[in-house]
């Protein structure tokens, strides 16, 4: 799980890792997982597919880790570059997107005003988020999703910086109308 | 980052959030498994082979470049983008025609230096000004001299050194000027001076 890693943590858990430490996998698989798998669920249907996606990205990374170069862009980009192969061989070189609706994060403790306010605002932005374009959701999927700063999304996208930055301006200003569009509807 | 873009980014990372789970045990083991595999591949093999193909490659080309021996253009072209002591392709080839334009000149052979004459100069050509300058001090005078032993034959004039070659028949006359010219017969001028001209844009042909 995320928390359980400190992000310092990762460039010795990736040394040990490439001296082939199984428990420094472990510890980075857990780490990684459930972004990981939140970002290929949103491009594999069904759950199935999407861990076998994640788990095949990771044994890729185990055969490639004495490719992995520490400078420029981290780990993460590195892994996510990997799943993100890993998918599109899956989708067989076809782009499509889930068709299932973005999942929501479950939560069956009772809510209170405001909390129930907050889910009714995540149920528009993901309703919005869902009408969108993919290329806009890829750029959105890997700064928000995977949680990587726009140059190691750069990386992953095989663009420049700057050019994802203009992209994300561009995808969260539709983000922006379809969310109006969304809350005006009486969501 | 516009703020607004800021706000929205920090909404939707709480809306998109991953929910909270783990690898199951079937996927661990699958992790551990890959790992074992790749502890059993030899370190040496993962390594080794482009370092060991960029060494060989290196000592290839110090072998030629001690052994004088000349270079091949690919190995030559990659010795120098490896920063090796070796001239670039252009240079080599500006040079290389320095020097069968100086041996034409001593053997006085005016065909082979009109030849020589022309390659050079599109060599020259093609290097950069620095290049062309540090070549031009030994190239320049073996042009001149090859322009004068073109003057002293039926052509009207001899070009400037660097400058396009005479073009167009010319009408044969008994050798007047340069005493290094003697040699040649006014059969061979004409020869030399079609030669001379080939690789340079006629204008007769235009």
């Amino acid at each position: 799980m995320d928390d359980e890693v400190h992000p310092t943590e990762v460039p010795d858990l990736v040394r040990r890792a490439r001296d082939g430490d199984a428990s420094a996998w472990e510890a980075l698989y857990r780490r990684s997982y459930p972004r990981l798998l939140a970002y290929a669920r949103r491009r594999l249907p069904g759950g199935e597919e999407a861990q076998d996606a994640v788990s095949e990205a990771m044994v890729r990374a185990v055969k490639g880790i004495h490719r992995f170069r520490s400078e420029g862009a981290g780990f993460d980009a590195w892994l996510y570059g990997i799943l993100r192969h890993v998918v599109l061989d899956a989708q067989g070189g076809k782009r499509k997107e889930s068709s299932d609706p973005v999942p929501e994060t479950v939560d069956h403790a009772p809510l209170p005003l405001d909390r129930m306010l907050h889910q009714e605002e995540a149920g528009a932005l993901r309703a919005a988020y869902g009408r969108l374009g993919p290329d806009d959701q890829e750029v959105l999927d890997l700064r928000v999703i995977a949680g990587l700063p726009a140059e190691d999304a750069a990386r992953v996208l095989g663009r420049r910086a700057g050019a994802v930055r203009m992209a994300q301006s561009r995808a969260l200003g539709r983000l922006r109308s379809l969310l109006e569009e969304e809350t005006a509807g009486g969501v | 980052m516009a703020s607004e873009d800021e706000d929205l980014l920090r909404r939707l990372e709480h809306a998109l959030r991953p929910e909270e789970v783990e690898p199951s045990e079937a996927e661990i083991a699958a992790l551990h498994r890959a790992v074992a595999e790749d502890a059993t591949t030899p370190a040496v093999r993962r390594v080794w082979p482009r370092r060991a193909l960029a060494g060989v490659a290196a000592a290839a080309v110090l072998t030629v470049i001690v052994s004088g021996a000349p270079m091949p253009r690919p190995v030559r072209a990659a010795a120098h983008a490896l920063g090796l002591p070796v001239d670039s392709v252009k240079v080599a080839d500006a040079k290389s025609a320095v020097n069968e334009l100086q041996r034409a000149l001593d053997d006085g052979d005016e065909e082979r230096a009109a030849r020589a004459s022309a390659r050079l100069r599109q060599r020259l050509e093609a290097l950069g000004e620095g290049d062309r300058q540090r070549i031009g001090r030994r190239s320049d005078p073996l042009l001149q001299r090859a322009g004068a032993l073109r003057g002293s034959q039926p052509a009207p004039e001899g070009p400037p050194p660097g400058a396009p070659a005479p073009r167009g028949p010319v009408p044969s006359r008994p050798p007047t000027t340069s005493p290094s010219t003697n040699r040649s017969s006014t059969t061979t001028s004409t020869t030399a001076r079609t030669a001379t001209t080939r690789g340079t844009t006629s204008s007769t042909s235009r």
